[in-house]
């Protein structure tokens, strides 16, 4: 045995394990549910094979149109708000200035949180009676206490203003990392070449973080096309169905009301647009990437 | 050269943001029930410390902390001991597929948890797995093996070959030299990769809400988001097991800033 | 009359001080060289020129006109950085232009102007490329040209060949002269390389821990160095050098630096300081032979401890009474390793106080 096949040997005996894991907990799973969506009941006795019926009946549901809306709103608002403050948050703590670990560490903070504590918090802040924000509006004038989540725009503003600050610092850090690659010299050059602070911007750091800002913008969709915690937490899809997400309309009817295959259904339709989505994304950000590779 | 005052006001801005709102939930937890129920609402709390004693006891907040602690550990331990040898793999032994593997991890990784939520709480039930803590563990490593793999992947591909070459050369095998010189020397990966698979387990609420339904068993979010009062909402409680649940968080990050920037950056921008 | 004036220029970091009252001047067109060691202060000087860096203290003037208040764009100069900056994201003639329409330029003036520095340094066939599809002396010669094109009153280059292999340096060094011939425009030349330094410049400025050690032509920097460390780092190899307690005799001095002892002709008049202290003496490799030479020398006998041949001639290492002794002899000797000889140094430096003290020489 030569010494390379033995090391491809031992190679894949050191993936193996990882790959099962993976394969049982996520691959398999996936799967199961792409087949469980054809049926109309639980896999059991009287399960029946529908076809694409289910899908039909997500066509035709007033609930599942208002729940794709929905979540396509939050993910449009919250990703571009995140991307805007993130590439602030970036540029700030990309600079040299005593103290700069620290307020790394601070803007972190919001990331590290559980989203459950940060969506409690938030509901909180905005409650009606008690909440921070009704007193910062309105101080004393207690007749003027807005209640945020009773109402639908209001409501769907929340759970935005919450993912938004929950995770524009992650945002901030993937886009950091765009900026750390960019070397001094080139902003030297172009300050010499009468580039003014806002022409530097946008003629050099903004075409060269363009990679970054994709990354950002891929993790942020995923990510906001999951949303699930804020909404549990904070308005349980309401009022009305003004925040009624994908997820959490999957998971109602999945887990409280136990329709398995509709309610996979909808959770497979959630996953074929993300995975839409990200094809299209990493198309573009991989044929970026092939454009800055020597020839 | 710089322009201080705008720098100054984006620091300030940044810092303020992220910090007020859940300073404000600080303050609350060290109210008193009074305090909390003011209309307008009182700034200063008067320091009690009534809220922690009723969330510790009447809430049984022990219950889910240790909870958290033996899920998320487990979560971190298993996951590392999985992710490590694969990483290395990957970034050293080219096995077939290696550029396959890391799209399809990737791609593993971008999965919406309730996809999976539905067969994974079957294949639980079927092995007796419900409303235990390594039924939870189990699909935490699968979520986050992904993330890991691909920062450790990108440590181990930053350590100079030679190394290795030099311990195979002094007679180890390919498993000594990843166990005494590879990992020591990306000690620091490791640790970071550690922090970021406990934080996730640490806050992870679907599949906890799923997989564990008896509250002997729950972990720290869902407590907190399943948190009751008899009559109103027990908002000072919140608070004080909020702060308790994030505390470990705010230690970790204050202490390793560092490794966990570099840590995201090398899963997300390497790759 | 264009050209550059640095008075007593002074740059503290934080608390530590990185430039000591430094006061330069270049003539119009001139060639100057900032020699130095890394972290001597050079490249620092260098930004504070172009304007990237406030000067704590001083003023820069370029072209008689101060520039103090000007931002690194108004001050007419362009700069070659030592990895090049070139914009990773724009073609070159998108680089070569970048300059002139900040600047405003119109569209005619600036095709004309990136014509004529692509004939120039000859990158015609690169203009549609981008900076990652280049050489390294491709992207050295855009880097250039983004300069050139500009055609500023002066030109500031921070180790520009430095990340070029020893072959391409070599041919670049000359084109960079025959570049200067042609342009006659002052340029300002930031190096750590004695060789770059004397082969470029019409003047050198030797500087370390941000002070300016000695200004002058090449020859007289090589041959006349102020002081032991200029002595020691131009050259190549670097001059020997023997510290110890001297002694003012009748008609020589006299060093003893371990159990070495060395007599200097020396006339006592040319010397204002005491009789007696510590100094230095040098003597530069090439200026130690094992013929004796004419009438005044110093001669040594030690031992070969290893010879180093070069091809045209050979470094030779002596060990003479415990000294370290390097030799360059021309012609090439006869001797071997472990060899007993007599070493003759021909041209001997004194410094005393750090400071040089003229010696008569054969």
């Amino acid at each position: 045995m030569t010494q390379s096949t033995q090391n491809r040997t031992t190679g894949r005996l050191m993936v193996v394990p990882a790959l099962m894991v993976v394969a049982v907990f996520s691959l398999y799973p996936a799967m199961d549910s792409f087949l469980l969506s054809l049926y109309s009941k639980f896999p059991g006795p009287e399960r029946s094979f529908v076809g694409l019926g289910n899908y039909l009946e997500l066509f035709h549901d007033p609930v599942a149109h208002q729940a794709f809306v929905v979540t396509l709103g939050f993910v449009l608002l919250s990703t571009t708000l995140e991307l805007l403050l993130g590439t602030g948050i970036a540029l700030v703590i990309h600079e040299r200035f005593k103290g700069r670990g620290w307020v790394r560490a601070a803007v972190l903070i919001p990331w590290a949180i559980p989203t459950v504590v940060a969506s409690q918090m938030w509901r909180f802040l905005l409650n009606d009676q008690y909440g921070a924000v009704n007193a910062i509006l309105f101080g004393d004038q207690v007749d003027a206490y807005v209640p945020w989540l009773a109402d639908p725009w209001m409501a769907f503003g929340a759970i935005v203003l919450a993912d938004v600050w929950k995770t524009s610092s992650f945002a901030g850090l993937l886009i950091l990392a765009g900026l750390q690659v960019i070397p001094d010299e080139t902003y030297d050059a172009a300050r010499i070449d009468g580039a003014t602070a806002w022409q530097r911007f946008w003629h050099i750091t903004l075409p060269l973080l363009k990679p970054a800002l994709l990354t950002a913008l891929l993790f942020r969709t995923i990510d906001a096309f999951r949303v699930f915690d804020l909404v549990f937490v904070m308005t349980q899809g309401g009022p009305g169905d003004a925040t009624q997400v994908l997820q959490f309309y999957g998971y109602k009817t999945l887990f409280t009301e136990g329709r398995v295959g509709y309610g996979t259904t909808i959770s497979v339709t959630v996953f074929v647009a993300i995975a839409i989505l990200s094809l299209f994304y990493v198309r573009t950000v991989g044929t970026k990437l092939m454009q800055r590779e020597p020839a | 050269m710089r322009n201080r005052p705008v720098l100054l006001g984006g620091i300030l801005l940044a810092v303020l943001g992220s910090l007020c709102p859940f300073l404000w939930f600080v303050l609350t937890s060290f109210k008193s029930q009074i305090q909390v129920e003011a209309i307008p609402p009182t700034w200063w709390p008067d320091g009690s410390l009534a809220f922690y004693t009723s969330a510790l006891i009447e809430q049984r907040l022990f219950h889910y902390i240790r909870n958290s602690v033996i899920v998320a550990g487990a979560t971190t331990v298993v996951a590392l001991a999985v992710a490590t040898p694969a990483a290395y793999a990957l970034a050293r032994l080219r096995p077939p597929g290696k550029a396959w593997i890391l799209v399809g991890l990737l791609c593993v990784a971008m999965f919406p948890p309730i996809v999976i939520a539905g067969p994974v709480w079957q294949i639980l039930e079927r092995l007796g797995g419900l409303n235990t803590h390594w039924g939870l563990v189990l699909p935490y490593v699968s979520l986050t093996l992904p993330l890991a793999i691909w920062i450790l992947t990108a440590f181990f591909q930053e350590l100079p070959f030679e190394l290795e070459e030099a311990a195979q050369v002094d007679g180890c095998t390919t498993w000594q030299a990843l166990y005494r010189v590879v990992i020591p020397l990306a000690a620091p990966g490791l640790f970071t990769t550690a922090i970021l698979t406990f934080i996730y387990a640490w806050n992870e609420f679907f599949f906890a809400l799923l997989i564990l339904t008896d509250p002997e068993r729950q972990t720290l979010p869902v407590g907190i988001a399943l948190f009751q009062g008899e009559f109103i909402m027990p908002w000072g409680e919140i608070a004080a097991a909020s702060v308790i649940a994030t505390l470990p968080l705010i230690v970790i990050v204050l202490l390793f800033q560092r490794g966990i920037i570099s840590g995201l950056s090398a899963g997300a921008v390497k790759g | 009359m264009a050209g550059l004036a640095l008075r007593h220029i002074e740059k503290t970091f934080g608390r530590t001080r990185v430039l000591h009252d430094v006061s330069l001047e270049a003539g119009d067109g001139e060639f100057v060289v900032l020699l130095g060691p890394s972290g001597c202060g050079k490249s620092t000087l260098l930004r504070i020129i172009a304007g990237l860096e406030p000067q704590t203290r001083g003023s820069v003037n370029i072209g008689g006109l101060c520039v103090d208040t000007l931002s690194p764009s108004n001050r007419d100069i362009a700069m070659v950085f030592q990895h090049y900056a070139l914009y990773p994201h724009m073609t070159v003639r998108e680089n070569l232009a970048f300059g002139l329409k900040m600047r405003g330029e119109p569209k005619p003036v600036i095709e004309e102007r990136i014509a004529e520095t692509a004939a120039l340094l000859e990158i015609h066939d690169l203009l549609g490329r981008k900076p990652k599809e280049l050489s390294g002396g491709q992207q050295q010669r855009v880097a250039m040209g983004r300069a050139i094109v500009r055609k500023p009153k002066l030109f500031l280059f921070d180790e520009p060949l430095s990340n070029l292999d020893a072959r391409l340096r070599a041919s670049m060094r000359v084109e960079l002269k025959k570049l200067h011939r042609r342009l006659g425009t002052t340029m300002i030349y930031v190096t750590h390389d004695q060789a770059e330094a004397m082969t470029l410049g019409h003047t050198i400025a030797v500087m370390n821990h941000g002070r300016i050690q000695q200004i002058g032509r090449p020859d007289e920097i090589y041959h006349e160095p102020v002081n032991p460390f200029v002595a020691w780092f131009i050259g190549n190899p670097p001059m020997n050098l023997f510290e110890g307690s001297y002694r003012l005799h009748q008609q020589d001095l006299e060093l003893c630096a371990g159990d070495l002892t060395l007599r200097v002709p020396f006339q006592a008049h040319d010397l204002a300081g005491a009789d007696s202290g510590t100094a230095t003496l040098g003597v530069r490799p090439e200026d130690v032979t094992f013929e004796p030479p004419g009438s005044r020398h110093v001669a040594v006998s030690g031992t070969i401890d290893l010879i180093e041949h070069l091809g045209g001639d050979a470094v030779v290492y002596l060990i003479v009474k415990g000294q370290p002794l390097v030799a360059r002899p021309s012609p090439v000797l006869r001797e071997h390793a472990g060899d007993s000889v007599t070493a003759y140094m021909k041209k001997i430096h004194l410094f005393i106080n750090e400071n040089r003290i003229p010696v008569p020489s054969s």
